[in-house]
């Protein structure tokens, strides 16, 4: 909490540093183009004062000039504006009300000379000299503004330096905070990652640990059974065998509940290790379908395979065995007695696609989507008593993608189920 | 036939040892019993049974030492041993066979298994 505290007010600081050189940045910037403004306003100004002056002159000097004389200020005054315009800087009011006064009195002081009738050799002369000045104190001025503006300029650039300083800064504490806030997320990742692993282990263990226990009594139950039902215990009537074949039935589903568990938790812990051959899908199949005939043959149910020429699949032939027991398993029990059940082998394009479809009761599409979750039974399962631990299909999409393949599921309610399996063929 | 051969059942559980008496008595052999790793060596010595049945879970030591310990006695080096146990068949099928196991049975037995695997092994 103190850290974040302490965060929280650095984070602030930096804000707030941020927002006062931007504005210094901004301020001097104003400060600049004002003076820039306001110079060039002035000199245009001054130009004008100028131009006006020397018009009074020459209208003074033309009215008894000589043509001499009138070429001489054509000169001036081409030179004189040509100075000028190069002068086009940055004046304060101050320095051009200076330069109006120097003016004013300056043709004042000609037109009296004229009129005192001097040489005017003397009056181009002063005129000259006068304008040298002039001009030397424009310069003067202007160089002065330049330094204003430089300063102003100088100011904008430390202030801009402060602002780019401020910003890498402020970069690298965020950057350096994402670093730090990535590494604590990467480390507890990695925390919960071996946490995760430790409860991965810890839970193989304890299945297995309770697979052992729970195995162990069931051996009692069922040995005992079978004694009595094998007539060990002496003579049982019918209804007793009956009752003693329920246990026996109900010792089965718990043993291959415990196999079912055990098999799941050891496939999700990483746990599946698969010894691959190459083999001809073909074969695996026909082998699970010699094993799945007689409960196909117990309820009349034609059990087919239509099989086209495969390519060999590389694949570990307990485990894939396994699957296709399951759904051939699953495929029997939801078709009536009659019905069919028909496995499809297809050669794809460098897969192979196993379909095993029924006729059977179907099922609905809600129940289509958690059909490979561990423990989901449909209802129909659950309702018309059906054995079945709901972890089967679970097992079986393990094994499939672990062969780098896929399982899928299509059921018209009514119609029936097919599902499908898609495995790689072998390189 | 099988009055002659002694079966000497190395099983901690009361049940599964009364179980595989009257199974192993049905099929005419005869059985003794050992119920922990100490007696099951003890009482190996003193029967010199014709094969061992052998659970893995014994209290004062696992079903591999009191092997180990068989193999290492000069009359008890070649008794088949035929294991049996409720722990992981995936594991142990394959670490009892290294062990010099016959064969391994998962439990709960099947006891159509049990007695015909005890009738190969006897009848060589």
């Amino acid at each position: 909490m103190q850290r974040l505290i302490g965060t929280q007010s650095a984070l602030i600081a930096l804000i707030l540093g941020l927002c006062a050189a931007g504005a210094a940045v901004f301020g001097l910037s104003d400060r600049v183009d004002s003076a820039r403004t306001q110079t060039s306003l002035l000199s245009s100004l001054q130009l004008d004062v100028e131009r006006l002056h020397i018009s009074a002159l020459k209208v003074a000097l033309h009215r008894r000039a000589t043509s001499v004389q009138r070429l001489q200020l054509r000169r001036f005054q081409a030179k004189s504006d040509r100075d000028l315009a190069g002068l086009r800087g940055r004046l304060t009011p101050r320095d051009l009300r200076q330069v109006r006064l120097d003016s004013a009195i300056f043709v004042r002081t000609v037109a009296q000379e004229f009129d005192a009738g001097d040489q005017s050799g003397t009056v181009f002369t002063r005129l000259n000299r006068h304008f040298e000045t002039f001009t030397d104190k424009l310069a003067h001025l202007r160089s002065g503004a330049d330094d204003r503006y430089d300063r102003a300029n100088h100011e904008r650039k430390i202030a801009l330096a402060a602002l780019i300083g401020l910003t890498i800064l402020s970069l690298a504490v965020f950057e350096r905070r994402g670093r730090v806030a990535r590494r604590q997320r990467a480390d507890a990742l990695r925390r919960e990652n071996d946490r995760l692993v430790e409860l991965d282990t810890m839970k193989e263990e304890f299945v297995a640990s309770v697979s052992h226990e729970l195995r162990t009594p069931l051996t009692s139950i069922r040995g005992y059974v079978e004694l009595l039902l094998d007539g060990e215990g002496g003579p049982t009537s019918d209804d007793q065998n009956d009752f003693l074949r329920v246990i026996d039935r109900n010792t089965d589903r718990l043993l291959s509940l415990i196999n079912d568990l055990l098999a799941v938790t050891r496939a999700e812990a990483g746990g599946l290790v698969l010894t691959y051959e190459r083999n001809d899908l073909g074969n695996l199949v026909r082998d699970a379908i010699s094993g799945a005939k007689p409960a196909a043959a117990a309820r009349s149910i034609d059990l087919r395979v239509v099989a086209e020429p495969l390519p060999e699949v590389s694949v570990d032939p307990t485990r894939i065995g396994q699957v296709l027991d399951n759904l051939l398993s699953n495929a029997l029990k939801f078709t009536p007695v009659g019905g069919t059940v028909e496995v499809r082998l297809v050669a794809l394009n460098g897969e192979v696609q196993l379909e095993i479809a029924d006729n059977g009761v179907g099922i609905p599409a809600a129940e289509q989507a958690r059909l490979f979750e561990r423990f989901f039974r449909t209802a129909e399962a659950r309702g018309s008593g059906i054995q079945g631990t709901g972890l089967g299909l679970a097992i079986s999409k393990t094994i499939v993608e672990a062969h780098h393949g896929s399982i899928s599921v299509a059921s018209t309610p009514g119609v029936g189920t097919t599902f499908s399996v898609i495995l790689p063929a072998a390189a | 036939m099988n009055e002659s051969k002694k079966i000497l059942v190395i099983e901690d559980d009361p049940d599964i040892r009364t179980l595989l008496n009257v199974r192993l008595k049905a099929a005419g052999y005869a059985a003794v019993f050992a119920f922990d790793a100490v007696t099951a060596i003890s009482t190996a010595r003193k029967e010199n049974p014709d094969l061992i049945i052998l659970d893995l879970g014994l209290p004062g030591g696992g079903g591999y030492v009191v092997m180990e310990r068989l193999r290492a006695l000069a009359t008890l080096s070649l008794t088949p041993i035929i294991v049996i146990s409720a722990q992981d068949a995936k594991v142990h099928t394959e670490r009892a066979g290294a062990a010099g196991a016959y064969a391994f049975l998962e439990k709960p037995i099947d006891s159509d298994r049990l007695l015909a695997a005890l009738a190969e092994v006897l009848s060589d």
